[in-house]
């Protein structure tokens, strides 16, 4: 069996270790390398800040030359984010490269909460929102954040 | 709430990939990454009779005597490359394997100029590094071979790498290779580079060919089996890079795929 995913994900998580990047935490499963458990913390000065949003990570052996399916365990309110917790993320799908690592994913997906893509809507009331009325917009959004204190 | 329109597009989403993903296993479970050697005469059954594609085959079946069939995964260019690349080397093991071996253990530093992470990247350098020592040590190309079939492995780290260095070498001299792109959607290389070049899985292009061919110093050749009329009953051939360098690559082109000539 092929372990260059596994010696992949260590050198990952030395890297989230030695070098956190701001807002963002992430740890493999104690029993299983290949799924992670992270954290995003929402950005500061933007509606979403202090949520903290729950997500898993899950490897294939193809890591890094194929993407990790990433979900929200948190409900979310995002124009690019499904009712399952799914993210539309092009670095995800059909634009991934193995120069992304774990940190720069969930770096990603940290920016994409404050700088939704309106070219693909996943969640077509939040997109319709955040086009035309972005005070409601915003209002669900802290109903999320409020939220992901309860779900702890 | 099946009504919902967001679910349908969610569903809809998910369907196409599930989609992508078994065609990719497919390909996977029938087509090896590089193959054994193929006789050219096999060519001719996949076409059908007085089409172009045939008589380009009876041309390839007067010049080249097999082929080598490689993964059609969208990676299929560079890993022709590569597989060219440690035959060739391992055949010559002299001062091109050693120029080559130079420009590859320096590429690492070349390439983080050009927006790489070099914490990310380093894992596939050592990998080629590795790859390359391996053909400067082995008495037998079967290891080697054996390496470059091994799934998640080698071949795609190298693969891989490969994609970098492409990407940095068409960065590096942006301004010639812009008028290159022949794709409408793109105005600029480094866009370019983050959408076709970096992602696993993408087709390479003209541009990327002869960016490739031009960091290694190496010599491709490509015979264009595209079902245009021949001339003088050749197909038409390009070559690309260093055209003295006695690394010469001859590959086979058909619409959206590359494989080795011998």
């Amino acid at each position: 069996m092929s372990t260059s995913a596994r010696r992949r994900l260590l050198r990952d998580f030395k890297r989230l270790q030695n070098d956190p990047p701001s807002g963002v935490t992430g740890a493999p499963m104690d029993t299983n390398i290949m799924v992670w458990q992270a954290v995003i913390f929402g950005p500061d000065d933007t509606p979403w800040e202090g949520g903290t949003f729950k997500l898993t990570l899950e490897f294939t052996e193809d890591y890094p030359n194929k993407a990790p399916s990433v979900r929200f365990l948190t409900k979310m309110f995002h124009p690019n984010i499904y009712a399952d917790g799914q993210i539309c993320l092009d670095i995800l799908q059909n634009q991934w490269s193995p120069i992304y690592d774990i940190s720069a994913i969930l770096t990603s997906i940290q920016s994409l909460l404050c700088d939704p893509n309106p070219a693909s809507p996943a969640n077509s009331e939040a997109s319709r929102l955040f086009n035309e009325n972005r005070r409601e917009y915003n209002r669900r959004v802290r109903e999320i954040v409020e939220q992901s204190w309860v779900d702890e | 709430m099946p009504s919902d329109p967001e679910m349908s597009a969610a569903e809809q989403d998910q369907k196409t990939q599930a989609q992508l993903d078994s065609i990719a296993l497919e390909i996977k479970a029938i087509q090896p990454l590089t193959s054994g050697l193929i006789s050219i005469h096999g060519l001719q059954a996949l076409f059908d009779d007085n089409t172009n594609f045939k008589k380009g085959c009876t041309y390839l079946s007067q010049s080249y005597a097999s082929y080598r069939a490689i993964r059609g995964d969208g990676n299929c260019y560079y890993r022709a490359f590569l597989y060219c690349l440690c035959e060739k080397l391992f055949a010559e093991k002299g001062t091109e394997l050693k120029r080559v071996m130079d420009y590859v253990k320096g590429s690492i530093d070349t390439v983080v100029q050009y927006g790489y992470d070099r914490f990310a990247i380093e894992m596939f350098h050592e990998e080629i590094v590795d790859l390359l020592e391996a053909v400067s040590s082995n008495d037998d190309f079967e290891i080697i071979h054996k390496m470059l079939n091994e799934e998640n492995a080698t071949s795609d780290y190298c693969v891989w790498y490969l994609r970098v260095i492409t990407s940095a070498y068409l960065k590096a001299d942006g301004d010639r290779f812009v008028h290159f792109l022949d794709d409408p959607n793109y105005f600029d290389i480094p866009t370019f580079c983050s959408r076709e070049i970096d992602p696993m899985g993408r087709e390479i292009n003209m541009v990327g060919v002869l960016a490739l061919a031009e960091a290694f110093s190496v010599k491709v050749e490509i015979e264009y089996l595209d079902g245009r009329e021949m001339s003088e009953g050749k197909l038409t051939k390009h070559s690309f890079g260093n055209e003295t360098s006695s690394l010469v690559f001859p590959l086979l082109y058909r619409p959206g795929h590359y494989d080795i000539l011998y």
